[in-house]
């Protein structure tokens, strides 16, 4: 467990990663400090909003890109093959490489959150549940990238999989409100209209709330702690879920 | 290779075609977009709906301005911008930069009917929430009375400012009314109204009752 751990740091390292997330959201901080003097009023709320969503957007990137083309290069140089001839069960390898990851995601997050709260001083409550809820995000973003890459046998695919379902649980809101109101306004469907209802909602039964997930108004006006245990809660049902499917996937590959 | 080259000279030439056929085309942006409707923004939050809030009154606030053109505000269609603003409000009702935008900058208008829509829309979003909003509705009045220079206008916002049960607000805000009044040359009316609040409200400052009976004397001398 600990040399995966070691393995995946020096690996994310060796790839630049850290250098240039760093490098991305300082540029990105510095973006949404022009940005705020622009405004006609509320120039730092614009600000943090505008750091809060890119530094978010970064990190996901990040994440999504390292984990694809990772696991890839362990399946090119046959390296995932001798990992498993060894006595390790391919749950503990999907737990291993799991804790890896979410070691890079936490220490990706932590600069992003720095980097937020010294360059633009948002209320401190909102800045640790914002910090909080982005760790989660980035753990289950973890998650869904390891499954992902682990069950797609191109790292390209992978990485598309990822952000398309990553984007779609951000869209959750849209999908929620046509699962509530119907798809009305969208256009007449005609007899398709059902069809199309019960999609939606299955995709909203099934899909992660990602929308939930560290909201921009933390950071502007301060945590709402209610909205904090469903983001929990998501996060402590859907990473497990992903990273069982993983393991399923795993057990019926053979090497 | 001679067949390549005639190849590429030809589909050369087809881009040739192409350019006189498209010439004239020119993609013209309104100036002024259709407002998006509640699900494209649903849709476009990403689940970061304070994000969205901020994108869009920045994009509005900077509507038109670009591709080196700077349109006068009279150009603008302000119907549209109401329903941008009705949209965008709706993700953030607490913060004040949109308001800010449409009464600072769209109220800038020198054409009074735009003003008057963002008069409406200041009063509305004013309405919401009147513990934190109320000086939205004096800059209401503000824009009504020196911009529009429609004194009914202004005196329907300072009644609303005036009436509201809102503790702590400044005293000025319940003497608008009679600044309207007054403005309006109905100095008699003017009078009554701040000689009923003066009378109304015990705990007024010294310095406060003073202006406010100076105010009852110059409406006397102005009635007479």
């Amino acid at each position: 467990m600990i040399a995966t751990l070691r393995y995946v740091l020096l690996t994310a390292v060796k790839d630049r990663l850290f250098g240039v997330l760093f490098l991305l959201v300082l540029a990105a901080l510095l973006l949404a400090a022009f940005l705020g003097d622009a405004a006609l009023a509320e120039g730092r709320a614009l600000s943090l909003a505008y750091a809060g969503a890119s530094g978010r957007a970064i990190l996901v990137l990040g994440l999504v890109v390292f984990i694809a083309f990772h696991v890839r290069r362990l399946q090119e140089t046959r390296e995932i093959e001798a990992i498993l001839a060894r006595p390790l069960s391919r749950e503990a390898f999907v737990l291993g490489y799991a804790g890896g990851f979410a070691a890079v995601a936490v220490l990706l997050v932590v600069p992003v959150v720095a980097g937020v709260g010294l360059a633009l001083s948002p209320p401190a409550a909102g800045l640790a549940a914002w910090g909080a809820s982005l760790l989660l995000e980035s753990l289950l973003v973890v998650a869904l990238a390891l499954f992902c890459a682990l069950t797609l046998t191109s790292a390209v695919a992978a990485t598309l999989a990822a952000l398309g379902f990553y984007v779609l649980g951000r869209m959750m809101a849209f999908f929620a409100d046509i699962a509530e109101k119907g798809v009305g306004g969208a256009g007449d469907l005609g007899a398709l209209t059902p069809l199309a209802e019960a999609v939606v909602t299955a995709l909203f039964m099934l899909m992660p709330r990602l929308d939930l997930f560290a909201p921009g108004a933390w950071l502007v006006h301060g945590a709402d702690w209610s909205a904090a245990a469903p983001v929990a809660a998501q996060a402590l049902i859907y990473v497990p879920l992903l990273l069982l499917a993983a393991m399923i996937d795993l057990r019926r590959k053979r090497f | 290779m001679p067949r390549l080259i005639a190849l590429f000279l030809l589909v050369l030439a087809a881009q040739g075609a192409f350019w006189v056929w498209t010439r004239e085309a020119r993609v013209e942006a309104a100036l002024v977009p259709p407002p998006p409707s509640e699900r494209a923004v649903a849709a476009l939050a990403f689940g970061d709906a304070q994000f969205l809030y901020r994108a869009l009154t920045l994009r509005l606030q900077n509507m038109g301005d670009g591709g080196g053109r700077f349109p006068p505000l009279r150009d603008y269609d302000y119907g549209r911008l109401a329903g941008w603003f009705r949209r965008i409000e709706a993700l953030d009702h607490g913060a004040d930069f949109l308001p800010a935008v449409a009464g600072h900058y769209y109220g800038a208008s020198p054409e009074p009917d735009q003003v008057r829509r963002m008069v409406t829309f200041l009063r509305a979003h004013a309405a919401r929430d009147p513990a934190r909003k109320w000086r939205w509705l004096a800059h209401a009045v503000y824009l009504a009375r020196h911009r529009v220079g429609d004194l009914d206008l202004a005196l329907a916002a300072a009644h609303e400012l005036a009436a509201l049960e809102v503790p702590d607000l400044p005293m000025w805000t319940r003497q608008m009314p009679a600044f309207v009044l007054s403005a309006a040359g109905e100095a008699e009316a003017a009078r009554d109204l701040m000689a009923a609040l003066l009378a109304s409200t015990p705990d007024l400052s010294r310095e406060e009752a003073a202006y406010m009976r100076d105010f009852i004397a110059r409406m006397d001398n102005q009635a007479m």
